[in-house]
């Protein structure tokens, strides 16, 4: 993927009209037009379907159709005798070429069940890959994959994760001596003590539909082995290619210089597409054995069977108060429900970890005793995305902080005030150990309510009324970590990097290629790199053309997760332009006689400070260093093309707050999202656009789980919600224009300030969303606690308060 | 198993004429992608839930993944690569890229077309609520709709302010 | 998924079309405008060995107004009904429950008779047959056939069309000038398929009584339903609140609500009773009797 020196892009510079200012920060911090639009604009985007080599074969998967049983017999005999299929694959034929794995992490206990390509003796979900079929066209794969005939001793489904964990429940993984993935708490402080002398208590539970990340690109993989030289090439929509690159090598017993990754656009992950999927590596491992190149690109259908889950909590949890609302103890039960496997490498335990570590947010906690327990069940396996645990953690504390404000007669704003963190405690250690190194807690909270104008609330609230509708506000602040470093996967056993790297690169005629070590999937990481770039450098941005998405040139990167690519990302391309800039500065000095600390580049020219000498262009000093060196010292350095990473601290944490806006219609229990406002504070923007992009569609996909989304299973495991017409994500008219304002509290841990923010729209949506129906509800003496907060739900809360008054008046 | 029924389709795209051969199962999608190597419309779902797939089929927003290629036969058929002429971007596509309409890029093909065809259609789109109805057939992940709803807005005041009268 | 393998027919016109379902077999179906036939091709619910394309039959492209009725001929697409210079005029509950019929993409090509064919329980179009008392028209080897709105829809995806008969035209009766109609659903989003779907329509007499009542449910069970009982337990009341309250319960009472993913029996029954209340008031107020009164004015809100 290219840009830069493109006439599109150039006309789209053209159109804004701004005029570059002189300082030599000009692009950092600026609506740049991003670089990757024009190609997909004009529909040439490169997505893994776009490759058709000729010679591919194609792939259509046989999966289970039950939830949990025995494979008795896979009989193949029918597929295979069709002259367009090439083979059919089971475990037995991937097996001997493939390693089977475990999404194991270090954590203390943590247990998890055999995962391999193609399932060998048992199935353990509906979906669960079981055969393969290769033929010459996808159609013709499915037509045989239809002819392939799988007979189970079906087992007993287990799908409610108590009844999973409970005495005599059915094992998933027979080798494991339970169905507990993960049980650990977290947290400190005496937290019976500290109930026990609080004023006030008060008790939530709630419970979190699962939902899975609805990608509009499908997953896909193209693979071809060349057998004579051993090499693997594989092009594959994902968030994660040199992790690919390394686990591919891994699994199949390659060294890793033998193994090509190639992502080019990718249509969405957000978390998804970061692990090894059993149906890809089936495809990987069928093209060493068949030395064809081999196509697989997943249907709608297969997704929702066949992507990671997420966000199927139950949790229970309390808040204990003084009288004046100060917090003095929190715990919190969570209940998490893994599915069948914990995904590799990455595991399936992340989302349940940050529900607990993340639920005391913006506040000040003393204490907290918050207990996870991580489950097997027959479903599809939960792992990570976007926010992972964040909503369900915001969500929970912001209903215990509202029935706290409710039972202590304070209003939502003053309980939170009482407890939101100040500027001058920063750095804040969490009591789970999390380090909030600066922000806006209470500040952000301040402005959210002074946009909200709450004193216009009642007339509003009547207003609605009026039109046969229930009105409401709901409030949410939080905090999100962003851009963990290696002790969240690394130092856990996981071949995950937590730094990214990046090359700079001059030509002679001072034009830049900068290629990055991590591909985006939408959020604009071409464009953002660029803008770091051409400030670093002093040159026009249009100088500079950004490359990604091929392990064999590009660096080593990190892969796009937890809201990393602007600290460490961007970081990276500060250190690299920053390293060509200085050996630009040594060579100028040297040709210009003067002292390498006077000199700056600004608009491709580099003078001497304050000087009122013409200087020397980039261009000529790049031009020397290539080709005149005879004119500079031994010891100077030559190349203009480096390798820089990008660190980052341990972590990096933004803030903000969200207030949504219901009605509720009495009559049928349907929500509508009249009014959504963000404050976000993610430190220095580099792109603002790109910032509220992210923003946006995060709290769009919040949406979806608090309203919308829900993956239904019945009671035997078979999922009930497989097209898009019964999974519901969120259209245009579903959404109102949402809102955005910024405080930019830098960080002091990053080099450029700025903190990841890809996840923060997402964190703190059902949170407000579902404080503001409660609030619309609480008249009628309803509430819901359950999401996504459906009409039935609604209806079914308000028929039940209804009720509940008529039978206590008495007669 | 017996040969597959095969047809011939004749069809203008983007104004250009082209010939190919396919099964009878063969989507106007797959037509366009595999067959004419014209891979700007996406694939989402196969079931006309998402949108990513719509392209204009004489003068109307269609599903090409409802439709099959046998069925457009001697019809006209517009993508998203015949919205640019000469490599320059049109007004829709510019003020999407203005408003950062698009992230991962995967579902605009199917919004441009959506739009276009509205506009073709004489729709009212200076109205932002009109325009999240209009486009509530399409589906994005990425953006929150926002962006995009402002893009048709402006051009469609743009388009507005143009007409006389 | 790609759809399973079958043989694609083009026909000329309706005879031709007959003529190929009858060599192609029982396994034929018909290919209108497949928006929702091909979706279900492409999960391989469904696999016909043979499809009859009509879309370019000249002879079932007609839409036709009468003083009495509109209709409609098989090839007919829903965005052609709605932008028909005459439909809307004529008819405006018909084009108003189409624009509750997926998206514009999705009426560019569904068939107004495909949706009658397709008898999806929780549809508008036959809900609207059904309302108005409609009938369809179908040709077959045994000779054209006409049925009754009432027998047409036999249960979910069910009609009373025979192996190798087609729809060849439907007629909706126009709602009488006098008549006052409502169309309310609840769909989770814009063009979701109804949740809850009603149709009403009312017409007073000179005394200002109810004449005629006709009150429709759908996608609460099997197919569209007539709440026959409460719709004769209305003739003859002053349509007063209490009577359209009473009318409401009562009919759904009489039909047998089903529940699925979507909504319970109980939910179900519960917005049944809300939407009804307010489709009959609106249905009221859009009554010669009451536009006299100078209540409303002209065409009534759905």
């Amino acid at each position: 993927m290219t840009a830069g020196g493109d006439p599109a892009l150039r006309e789209l510079q053209e159109l804004r009209g701004d005029e570059p200012p002189a300082t030599s920060e000009r692009y950092v911090g600026r609506r740049v037009r991003r670089l990757e639009d024009p190609p997909l604009l004009q529909g040439r985007g490169r997505f893994v379907d776009d490759d058709q080599p000729r010679d591919a074969l194609h792939v259509a998967f046989v999966r289970s159709t039950i939830a949990h049983g025995r494979i008795v017999e896979i009989d193949t005999t029918e597929a295979v005798a069709d002259e367009e299929v090439v083979a059919v694959l089971t475990a037995e034929d991937i097996d001997p070429v493939c390693q089977s794995w475990r999404g194991v992490l270090n954590w203390p206990g943590m247990t998890a069940g055999e995962q391999r390509p193609l399932a060998r003796g048992k199935v353990v979900h509906v979906g669960e890959p079981v055969a393969m079929v290769v033929a010459t066209s996808r159609a013709r794969a499915e037509d045989a994959a239809d002819r392939v005939f799988v007979s189970y001793e079906e087992l007993p489904a287990t799908l409610d994760p108590e009844r999973a964990l409970a005495e005599g429940a059915v094992l998933i993984h027979e080798d494991l001596a339970s169905n507990r993935c993960l049980e650990m708490s977290f947290g400190e402080g005496d937290v019976e003590a500290a109930f026990a002398a609080a004023d006030v208590v008060v008790e939530v539970v709630m419970q979190t539909g699962r939902h899975t990340a609805m990608a509009i690109e499908p997953r896909g993989i193209v693979a071809s082995f060349d057998q004579p030289d051993r090499r693997l090439t594989v092009r594959v929509s994902t968030q994660a290619s040199s992790m690919l690159q390394t686990l591919y090598a891994r699994l199949l017993g390659l060294p890793e210089n033998a193994v090509r990754i190639l992502t080019d656009d990718v249509g969405g992950a957000f978390g998804m597409k970061a692990f090894v999927y059993p149906d890809e590596m089936a495809v990987v491992t069928a093209s060493v054995i068949l030395g064809r190149p081999l196509k697989w690109i997943q249907d709608r259908y297969e997704a929702f069977q066949s992507d990671t889950h997420a966000r199927d909590e139950r949790v229970t949890a309390a808040l204990a108060l003084r009288h004046d609302g100060t917090i003095v103890g929190l715990r919190s039960d969570v209940l998490s429900d893994c599915g069948a496997y914990s995904m590799y490498p990455r595991s399936s335990v992340t989302e349940g970890v940050q529900v607990c570590t993340i639920m005391p947010g913006p506040y000040r906690v003393p204490c907290y005793d918050g207990h996870l327990r991580v489950v097997f069940t027959n479903k599809s396996p939960l792992a990570v995305y976007r926010a992972v645990g964040h909503p369900v953690a915001i969500l929970v504390m912001e209903s215990l902080m509202d029935a706290a404000a409710a039972k202590l007669g304070l209003s939502r704003e003053d309980v939170r005030r009482r407890n939101l963190l100040l500027p001058e405690e920063m750095p804040y250690r969490s009591i789970t150990g999390n380090l909030y190194d600066s922000g806006s807690h209470l500040e952000s909270f301040e402005r959210l309510v002074e946009l909200l104008d709450l004193d216009s609330f009642e007339q509003r609230r009547q207003d609605a009324s009026a039109r046969g509708r229930l009105l409401g506000i709901g409030m949410a602040c939080f905090v999100e970590i962003s851009a963990p470093g290696a002790m969240f996967y690394g130092a856990k056993g996981a071949p995950i990097t937590a730094h990214d790297q990046v090359e700079v690169r001059m030509e002679p005629d001072g034009s830049v290629t900068v290629c990055l070590g991590t591909p985006g999937q939408g959020q604009g990481l071409h464009t953002t790199a660029a803008q770091v770039a051409a400030d670093r450098l002093g040159i026009d941005i249009s100088q500079v053309r950004v490359i990604s998405g091929d392990t064999r040139t590009s660096p080593h990167g990190t892969g796009v997760w937890a809201s990393r690519s602007a600290v460490v990302s961007t970081g990276a391309v500060h250190k690299a332009a920053g390293e060509v800039r200085r050996r630009l500065i040594m060579a100028a000095a040297h040709l210009m006689e003067a002292n390498d600390q006077d000199l700056e580049i600004t608009a491709g020219r580099i003078n001497v400070r304050g000087g009122g000498t013409a200087g020397v262009s980039v261009a000529e000093v790049a031009e020397r260093l290539h080709w005149r060196t005879h004119e500079l010292p031994d010891d100077l350095d030559l190349g203009l093309a480096v390798v820089s990473e990008g660190r980052g601290p341990d972590m990096v944490f933004n803030n903000g707050a969200h207030a949504a806006i219901v009605e509720v219609d009495p009559d049928t229990g349907a929500v509508s999202l009249v009014d959504y406002i963000v404050v976000e504070d993610c430190g220095v923007l580099i792109n603002p656009d790109i910032v509220d992009g992210q923003i946006r569609g995060g709290v769009a996909q919040g949406v979806g789980g608090a309203l919308f989304e829900e993956l239904v299973f019945d009671q035997n495991g078979q999922p009930q919600t497989s097209t898009l017409l019964d999974y519901l994500v969120p259209t245009a008219a579903d959404l109102p224009a949402i809102q955005i304002h910024h405080i930019e509290t830098p960080s002091p841990l990053t080099v450029l300030g700025s903190k990841g923010v890809g996840e923060a729209g997402t964190a703190g949506a059902p949170a407000a969303i579902h404080a503001a129906v409660n609030q619309a509800l609480a008249p009628s003496g309803a509430c819901v606690w359950r999401q996504p907060i459906t009409p039935e739900r609604v209806l079914g809360a308000l028929e039940a308060a209804s009720q509940a008054r008529r039978t206590t008046i008495p007669s | 198993m017996s040969e597959p029924q095969q047809h011939l389709v004749a069809l203008r795209v983007n104004g250009r004429a082209h010939r190919a051969v396919v099964e009878s199962r063969t989507t106007l999608v797959e037509l366009l992608r595999d067959h004419l190597g014209l891979t700007g419309t996406h694939v989402g779902c196969e079931q006309g839930a998402c949108g990513a797939c719509t392209v204009i089929v004489e003068g109307t927003a269609t599903r090409a993944c409802l439709m099959f290629a046998v069925q457009a036969d001697d019809r006209d058929v517009r993508t998203v690569e015949g919205l640019a002429s000469g490599g320059e971007l049109g007004a829709l596509q510019l003020a999407f890229s203005e408003h950062h309409a698009l992230q991962c890029g995967f579902c605009t093909a199917g919004f441009l077309m959506t739009a276009t065809s509205a506009f073709d259609d004489g729709d009212i789109l200076t109205d932002p609520v009109a325009v999240r109805t209009r486009l509530s057939g399409n589906l994005c992940r990425c953006t929150g709709y926002t962006p995009i709803v402002e893009a048709v807005v402006e051009v469609a005041r743009r388009r507005q302010d143009r007409t006389p009268g | 998924m790609k759809a399973a393998p079958f043989v694609y027919a083009r026909a000329e016109d309706t005879e031709n079309a007959v003529a190929l379902l009858a060599e192609l077999g029982e396994d034929a179906r018909v290919l209108a405008g497949g928006q929702s036939l091909v979706p279900m091709m492409a999960l391989r619910l469904a696999r016909p060995e043979a499809l009859v394309d009509i879309t370019r039959c000249v002879d079932l492209k007609g839409v036709t107004g009468s003083t009495t009725q509109l209709t409609v001929g098989a090839a007919v697409t829903a965005r052609e009904v709605e932008r028909h210079p005459d439909a809307g005029g004529r008819h405006p509950l018909l084009v108003r429950a189409l624009g509750h019929v997926g998206h514009p993409e999705i009426r560019a090509r569904g068939t107004v008779c495909g949706a009658l064919a397709h008898a999806d329980p929780a549809a508008e179009v036959p809900a609207v047959l059904l309302a108005t008392e409609g009938t369809v028209t179908f040709a077959g080897p045994a000779g054209p056939r006409r049925i009754a709105s009432q027998d047409f829809f036999v249960g979910p995806y069910m009609t009373a069309l025979d192996e190798g008969e087609m729809v060849v035209e439907a007629e909706f009766p126009l709602p009488l000038p006098t008549t006052g109609w409502a169309i309310e659903e609840l769909a989770r989003r814009h063009g979701d398929f109804a949740v809850v779907g009603t149709i009403c329509l009312l017409d007073a007499g000179a005394d200002a009584t109810c004449a005629h009542a006709s009150i429709t449910l759908f996608g609460v069970a099997g197919t569209p339903v007539r709440a026959r009982q409460a719709e004769r337990a209305m003739i003859g009341t002053f349509l007063d609140d209490a009577d359209l309250d009473a009318a409401a319960s009562a009919a759904v009472d009489e039909v047998d609500v089903l529940g699925d993913l979507h909504g319970s029996v109980t939910y179900r029954r519960s917005v049944s009773r809300a939407l009804l209340r307010r489709a009959l008031r609106t249905a009221r107020e859009g009554t010669s009797a009451r536009r006299d009164e100078g209540s409303a004015e002209g065409e009534v809100a759905g």
